[in-house]
Order: structure tokens, then sequence, then C-alpha cells
């Protein structure tokens, strides 16, 4: 019976399936490395380029839009101004964010000093915010001049691959913090990065609660001419030392 | 000094926790601790007001803004008629609530250590105000403003620091408390009792931390008098020292002699400092009643003692040991 032409035919088919298998799985396998390998040189590309573009980053000017939403009503408020970033050393960027509108008013750091200037009040609340500045320094403005490095020390980062967002084509990651103290006030952030600017044009906060603060940054320059004023705020306006 | 920093620290926890409490609300929100990124300390919207409403249970929801002032001072942005449904309104020692945009009103321990009076005006947050009324102190804050003046001053339309809610059954109110911290993750959410054991030494690190500091310094300080004062005593009595030495006096009996007057003083100096903090509170109480508030704390009357009692000892050691390691004949032949 085992030897019929039916059973060395059998035998041919099962030959030639398993060879086919054999050739499927190792094709399939040989894929999914190349696009690990893609995905991973993407990853790796975009943090060489953030850190080619730290080192020559002196600062920045941009229109951002800040929607701050309340998730439990479904509520979106929107702040817009203009946002200006300098690099004072190596290690300290500087900026300047000016709200317009109704709720008119400006925030800077410098150093470790937070100012809010409240134009109504004609007041400068000045607050040292000490052992924060450096949160204060990569949280409020991330992406702005910082190395790729940096982001992957301080977040677990996934490549979320390429978006088009406010005209501009990006690269969308998403941060998770690595630090317990910052993952108990921000579960995660989405940053879009720019693939002309390599800034972010889009920030999304995820506050703890269903809370989002969206952060979106239009007409973006790169390194333009910053007078020593253009962070300054009014110095007519009073200035009062909060701590 | 240990008594009444404990007092001072004790008495502001406690004042803050009676403002809170005279609220009148069963439950408080806040919002979570993420003023850095939003760089600002009032970022609740408004329209969580009518989402409390809805809540089961909850009968009312009013908010107030809260802008520093600098210090321990704070000015609240509250809308009058609305507190007052939920605390039952203000008692006006003079005056009355806000008639117009720039009236502010303000306790009587304010008044009193700002001098101000109905109709009198006060610079705040650059800003000048005038007092509409003057009310019994105990809600709240001591200086309250218009919400919507406020809130447009500060550019932050709609924008709320802290909101309290109104429960039906005061019973129900951990149960309100648990639903919406599983609506709300990351808002601070307590019922006033929990909001109010929040406002004590032990729940505040940093004043907790303080007082060690200054238990610290107390002793380090105690330590070097007590050891200047009984080296200072030893030496003018060296000749004394001597005589006992010469008369058989042992090394137990002449530290027993230090030590003894030593603990006499530390005991001395506690009634002395415990009387003294009546005389800080009512220095405090006339001088800046508002901003400081001291309390007697009973329970740390033996702890300051011991404190003075062990700090003494320990810097009587060091001249009761020269005393003992005195040589007679030298003692007796010093002048």
């Amino acid at each position: 019976m085992n030897d019929s032409p039916f059973s060395k035919g059998a035998d041919v088919a099962r030959s030639s399936l398993s060879a086919r298998l054999t050739v499927t799985i190792f094709v399939v396998a040989l894929c999914d490395l190349a696009a690990t390998t893609c995905w991973a040189q993407s990853t790796a590309e975009i943090f060489s380029r953030l850190d080619r573009a730290a080192q020559s980053f002196v600062g920045a000017t941009a229109g951002i839009r800040v929607t701050t939403h309340t998730g439990v009503i479904d509520e979106d408020e929107t702040q817009a101004g203009t946002v200006a970033v300098k690099r004072s050393s190596p290690d300290e960027i500087q900026f300047l964010i000016n709200f317009t509108g109704q709720d008119a008013q400006a925030i800077a750091l410098r150093g470790r000093t937070l100012q809010i200037y409240y134009p109504k009040l004609n007041t400068i609340r000045e607050y040292d915010v000490g052992k924060y500045k450096d949160l204060a320094q990569k949280l409020i403005l991330l992406g702005f001049g910082m190395p790729g490095r940096e982001l992957a020390a301080n977040y677990d980062v996934s490549n979320l691959g390429a978006e088009r967002v406010q005209s501009e084509d990006s690269v969308h990651l998403q941060l998770t913090p690595k630090a317990p103290e910052v993952l108990k006030q921000l579960s995660r952030v989405d940053l879009w990065i720019s693939l002309k600017t390599n800034c972010p044009v889009q920030q999304k906060f995820y506050l703890p609660g269903g809370d989002y603060r969206l952060a979106a940054y239009s007409d973006i320059k790169i390194n333009p001419p910053l007078p020593a004023s253009a962070l300054d705020l009014p110095k007519a306006a009073k200035r009062e030392r909060m701590n | 000094m240990i008594l009444t920093l404990v007092g001072v620290s004790y008495g502001t926890l406690d004042e803050a926790a009676r403002r809170a409490r005279g609220v009148g609300a069963d439950i408080v929100v806040r919002p979570p601790g993420t003023s850095l990124i939003a760089a600002s300390s009032s970022p609740m919207s408004e329209g969580l007001l009518a989402f409390f409403m809805k809540q089961p249970h909850v009968t009312f929801a009013t908010g107030t803004m809260i802008q520093p002032l600098g210090g321990f001072d704070s000015l609240s942005g509250i809308d009058l008629d609305q507190f007052n449904k939920l605390s039952g309104g203000f008692r006006f020692v003079k005056g009355h609530g806000f008639q117009n945009d720039d009236d502010v009103m303000v306790d009587e321990y304010y008044a009193r250590e700002k001098n101000l009076g109905v109709g009198s005006t006060i610079q705040l947050m650059n800003h000048t105000w005038r007092v509409s009324g003057i009310f019994e102190s105990g809600k709240l804050a001591r200086v309250c403003a218009k919400l919507d003046v406020l809130q447009t001053l500060t550019g932050s339309p709609r924008k709320l620091s802290q909101i309290y809610l109104k429960v039906d059954d005061p019973p129900h109110a951990q149960s309100v408390v648990n639903d919406l911290r599983d609506k709300m993750p990351g808002y601070f959410i307590y019922t006033m009792d929990e909001f109010a054991s929040l406002l004590t030494i032990s729940s505040v690190g940093l004043l907790r931390n303080f007082i060690g500091v200054v238990i610290g310094i107390a002793v380090i300080v105690g330590f070097l008098v007590v050891t200047m004062a009984m080296y200072t005593a030893v030496l003018e009595r060296t000749r004394e020292i001597g005589i006992l030495k010469a008369l058989g006096a042992s090394s137990g009996y002449i530290l027993n002699l230090l030590f003894r007057e030593t603990l006499l003083i530390a005991v001395i100096g506690t009634v002395v400092g415990i009387i003294m903090t009546y005389g800080t509170q009512w220095l405090m109480m006339h001088a800046v009643p508002a901003t400081l508030t001291q309390e007697t704390v009973y329970e740390w009357w033996p702890i300051a003692g011991a404190i003075s009692v062990v700090g003494a000892l320990l810097g009587a050691i060091f001249p009761g040991w020269k005393a003992v390691k005195q040589d007679v004949i030298q003692a007796l032949s010093y002048e």
C-alpha cells in the first residue's frame, strides 16, 4: 500500500507544502525583522536629528494656541498668543508666552523665576520655582531645542509615525514620563515634531481624569534675530515676589 | 521659642481649618496638581459647577478664586449671593456686602491689623479696593472680592481655584466624594472633615520639618548657653570647689551640686518660657491678629520642658567635668 503511486504523490505534495511553508515563515520573519529595524531606525533617526537641531538651536518664535479640555464636562477653552524661546546657556532655556484677548496674560521663565504678568493689574508676580525649574523648562515648551537623548532619558518614547499637523509634515511621538512624580500629574504627552524645523508643531499633555492641554504652534521661526529685550515683560509693571 | 513657634503653627492651621469649616460646605474640590503646566492657581472651569449640581445627593455648588497676596494673606473671589446660600451669610460687624466692582469685605482681624474701616481704601494686587464691610472672622477668608471682578483682573475668566459642594444629608458626603473621585481621578476631592484634618502639623510636611529644625536649634542654643553659664559658674566658684574637695567632697557630690543647679535653671527657664508665650500671644493678637494666630498648646509644655532639661544637662557635662578635674591646691590658691 505504501508503495502505491497515490502514496508517492502524497509524499511529494507533503514535502512541497512543507517547503513552501518554511519559505513563507522565513519571508514573514524577514519582513517582520526588516519592519522592526525600520521603525527602530526611524526613532533613532528622529533622536539624532533632534540632537543635531538642538546643537544649533538658539531661539524660536511662534504663534501659540492652547486648548484646555475638561474631560468630565467635555469643555474646551482656548487661549491664543505668541511665544518666544531663547537659549541663554547650554543648559538653560528662557521663554515668554504672551496670551492676548479676554484672558490676556504673559508667562515668562527666567532662570528659576517664573513670572506671570497681568496686564489689567499692571503687575508681574514672581514665583521661585526652585527645584521645579528643570521641569518647567522641559515641560512647558517640551521639544524646543531639546536633544533626542534628553527625550529618551526622561520619557518612554513610542513612534506613532508620520502625520500632517498644522499643514506641516511631522512625526508623532508618544511620551510616557519615566519619573513617578511626573507621571502622577501627567499620564502622557503626545508630541508632533515638524520634519522641517525639528521643533514641535503640537503638544498634547494628558492630565489625570481625562483632562488635557493641547498647545498648537504656527508660523514657527527657528533662530530668528531675537534682541535681548524680546523676552522682557513691561518694565513699568509692579513686581510682587510670591514665595 | 519652641512653644511660641509651635503655638503659631498650630494657631495658623487651626484658624485656616476653622475658616474652611465656616464655609458651611460638605465637600471641597481642588484642581489636580498640574498648576506648573497651566501656570495658574485657578485652573478649574466654572462649567464644572453645573456638572456637580447633576450629581446624586449634591444640592448646591459654588466656586471661589484664591489669589495669593504674599506671606500668609490671600484674596478670595466669591459670588456673594451663591456663597451666602452655602454658608448662611456673613455676619457684618460694620458695613455690608459688595456694592461696586472694586469693593472688598474684610474680617475684623484684618481690619484691625490694617487699620481699616468701612469706606477705607486698600491697595491689593496693585489695585485700589474700597472696604464695603467688616465681617466676623471664621468664614472662608480674611479678604473677599467679587469673583467675576477678580477673574477679569487676573485674565482668568470663568476660572476657579476651589469648588464647594453641599449635599442633601451630611452622611452622604463620603459616598459622593468616592463617586466623584472615580469620575475625576487626579482632582483633590475631600469631605470638609477630611480637609480640615489635613490642616494639622503632621499633615503639613514643611511645617513638621520647620518645627524639627526649631527644636534642633533650641537644643543647640540651650546647650551652648548652659555650657557658657555653668562654665563661668565653675570658674567663679573655683575656690569654693577647692574647699569642698579639701573637706572631702567626692566627684559625685560636686557633680550632683552642679547638675541640680542646672536642673533648677532648666525648670525655671521652662516656667518663664511658658509664661512668656502668653506675652507673645497677647502681642500677636494686638499687633498682627490677621497674619499670625498663636494658640496655647498644652501638650507641648512637657515636651518643651524635657527638651530644655536635656539640653541643659548636656550643656553642664563639660563644666562638671572641669570642676571635678580641678586640682585642690590650685583651686584653693585661685584668686
